[in-house]
């Protein structure tokens, strides 16, 4: 891990979609110069390129590049979130399960056949009925709650072996704190995997946010999200095939970026 | 040995059985009253309180629980609040459906996933060979529901080729197959690729060639089984996610299998059918486990006499 991460020309686009995406979380539907709600019935249907809307409008005469934005700031903003609450139960889990020996090793792998037998669409629906309108943290802590054994499964399994290590034990006997032999001796151990699980992660949250807001749960009704889009979309397919065509490939530049970025942390890890 | 592991393998999906129905059954009690979507729009108070004791809704949860797991435990599942019907009968009449879409996206798979996971994996190099690497990269990047979509935009809606929904003819089998095997195709592809690729580099290889065997019987006889073996867990897996997590694709093309009949009585606060289509999910992703277990085992002495297979 000492080495550094070598800048290559393939890093190109995940580092140009990352700040794509960082200007669009910070300045929203703005950078189209549209606003994402506004109805503009003289205009409804209008191709790509036609009327001063690059990517065309709805029904309504939204313009549909101004929803595809605030549609990342939800879809990427929930996977965002879901990837950081699945980090940090699965790894918690799976360090002290990997500490404190086998009994524990034996109960995570429970929990997590229970996790992962839990249909995650029943999970959804219900933390959205209890959570009430607050659909976004819903639907992120739903992501989370479902997907943290692909954590806590890695770590468990390289922990393992580093507990046995005796720099580890060295540290352990000196007597300091189990939260500063994790973070100082331990978790720098587990970089490379874990950057690469996250990337990786992250891509996939993507994928279930955007399926769950096309079954029209999680964002509020009418919200411009690109599941939500994909579904409406459907009713046009013919006289306006961009209304499903742009949030499919939104989330395709997404997760192919966060593919090739994965895989490059991966080979430089290797 | 063997007989105290599936013991213990019993035991473990005994408890999972149990927290998912528990949990299930209070996570259900949480999203709604089920009584006033019984009743119907514009029922009057008195009316809901009837429904609610009718159906026993009005007792605490723990008796309902209590109640509920007792039936459970019997086998009954008890009746769907929406239309009568006995839940578990609801659930396997639409499990034949989920298990024909993941057979047919399992052979489709393996049918397309082998010969070119084994062609990859003999050379790292080549023009060809990056070309349909790249492809496979891309392909990876499309979630299985957009591809879903894509394909009805093309094929139904714009050439109207193919019916774009429903469960019927060969026809409509199509692009509901084709939607899963994009997704899981890249995957099997990978691994059969990589497990070909260490294979041909294995002293057993090294060692029939040094016999004098044709490249074509080295392939065959030891490099594909051994590439399959190291799939058989992928499809394992493969099989239980499409057992519990076809419900978008499902939804998509109307198509009536299990994951449709969850997103539907959900949403219609059918408690008794979720609890059974939860429960059928389960049984049947341990029983795929178990059955790739097996597999494993007959495939590969190894595993067999409890060691661990070669990675």
């Amino acid at each position: 891990m000492s080495r550094p991460f070598p800048l290559k020309p393939a890093l190109a686009l995940p580092l140009l979609v990352g700040l794509a995406c960082l200007a669009v979380m910070i300045f929203g539907d703005r950078l189209s110069g549209y606003d994402h709600r506004a109805i503009d019935l003289s205009a409804r249907l209008a191709a790509p390129l036609s009327h001063g809307h690059l990517i065309g409008t709805d029904e309504l005469g939204r313009d549909v590049l101004a929803r595809l934005l605030n549609g990342l700031r939800w879809s990427v903003g929930a996977a965002f979130c879901a990837t950081l609450i699945a980090f940090c139960i699965g790894t918690s889990f799976g360090l002290v399960a990997a500490h404190r020996g086998a009994a524990l090793g034996a109960a995570l792998k429970l929990l997590t056949t229970f996790t992962q037998s839990f249909p995650s669409f029943v999970m959804a629906v219900t933390v959205i009925a209890l959570l009430g309108d607050s659909g976004f943290w819903a639907v992120t802590l739903t992501l989370g709650l479902v997907t943290w054994p692909v954590f806590s499964r890695v770590v468990y399994a390289e922990a393992r072996s580093l507990f046995q290590r005796e720099y580890v034990q060295a540290a352990e006997m000196t007597g300091m704190s189990v939260v500063r032999l994790y973070a100082r001796h331990v978790l720098p151990a587990l970089v490379p995997t874990l950057s690469v699980l996250v990337v990786f992660h992250f891509a996939e949250m993507i994928v279930a946010e955007g399926a769950l807001s096309f079954l029209g749960i999680g964002a509020p009704l009418g919200a411009a999200t690109w599941g939500a889009m994909l579904s409406e979309g459907r009713a046009f397919m013919l006289e306006a095939p961009w209304l499903t065509l742009g949030p499919a490939f939104a989330m395709v530049i997404i997760i192919v970026s966060a593919h090739s970025l994965g895989k490059q942390l991966r080979d430089a890890a290797r | 040995m063997f007989i105290s592991k599936s013991l213990r393998g019993l035991r473990d999906f005994a408890f999972v059985l149990a927290a998912t129905m528990t949990v299930l059954f209070f996570l259900l009690r949480l999203t709604g009253d089920p009584a006033v979507v019984l009743a119907g729009e514009g029922a009057r108070p008195e009316q809901i309180e009837a429904i609610r004791v009718e159906y026993g809704f009005d007792r605490s949860l723990i008796v309902q629980y209590g109640s509920v797991m007792l039936r459970l435990l019997q086998g009954d599942f008890g009746k769907s609040l929406v239309d009568g019907t006995p839940a578990l009968e609801k659930v396997l009449a639409s499990l034949p459906a989920t298990l024909f879409l993941a057979a047919m996206a399992i052979t489709v798979n393996l049918l397309i996933s082998l010969p070119l996971g084994a062609w990859l994996g003999q050379k790292q190099e080549g023009a060809p060979r990056r070309i349909v690497r790249g492809a496979l990269t891309v392909l990876q990047g499309f979630p299985g529901f957009v591809v879903a979509l894509l394909l009805i935009n093309l094929f139904a809606a714009g050439l109207e080729w193919l019916p774009s929904i429903g469960y019927g003819g060969p026809a409509t089998w199509i692009l509901p197959v084709v939607s899963v095997v994009s997704f899981l195709a890249p995957k099997l592809i990978r691994v059969v690729e990589a497990n070909t690729h260490a294979a041909l580099a294995a002293d057993f290889v090294r060692t029939a060639r040094s016999t004098g065997a044709s490249d074509g019987w080295i392939l065959w006889r030891h490099v594909l089984p051994n590439a399959l073996l190291g799939a058989v867990a992928l499809i394992g897996a493969e099989l239980a996610f499409m057992l519990t997590g076809l419900v978008v694709i499902e939804t998509i093309f109307a198509w009536p299998g299990i994951g449709w009949l969850l997103v539907q009585s959900t949403l219609n606060l059918d408690f008794n059918v979720v609890q059974a289509v939860v429960f059928v999910m389960v049984v049947s992703v341990f029983v795929s486990n178990a059955v790739t277990e097996a597999v494993q085992a007959l495939l590969d002495p190894r595993i067999r006499v409890g060691g661990r297979a070669a990675s």
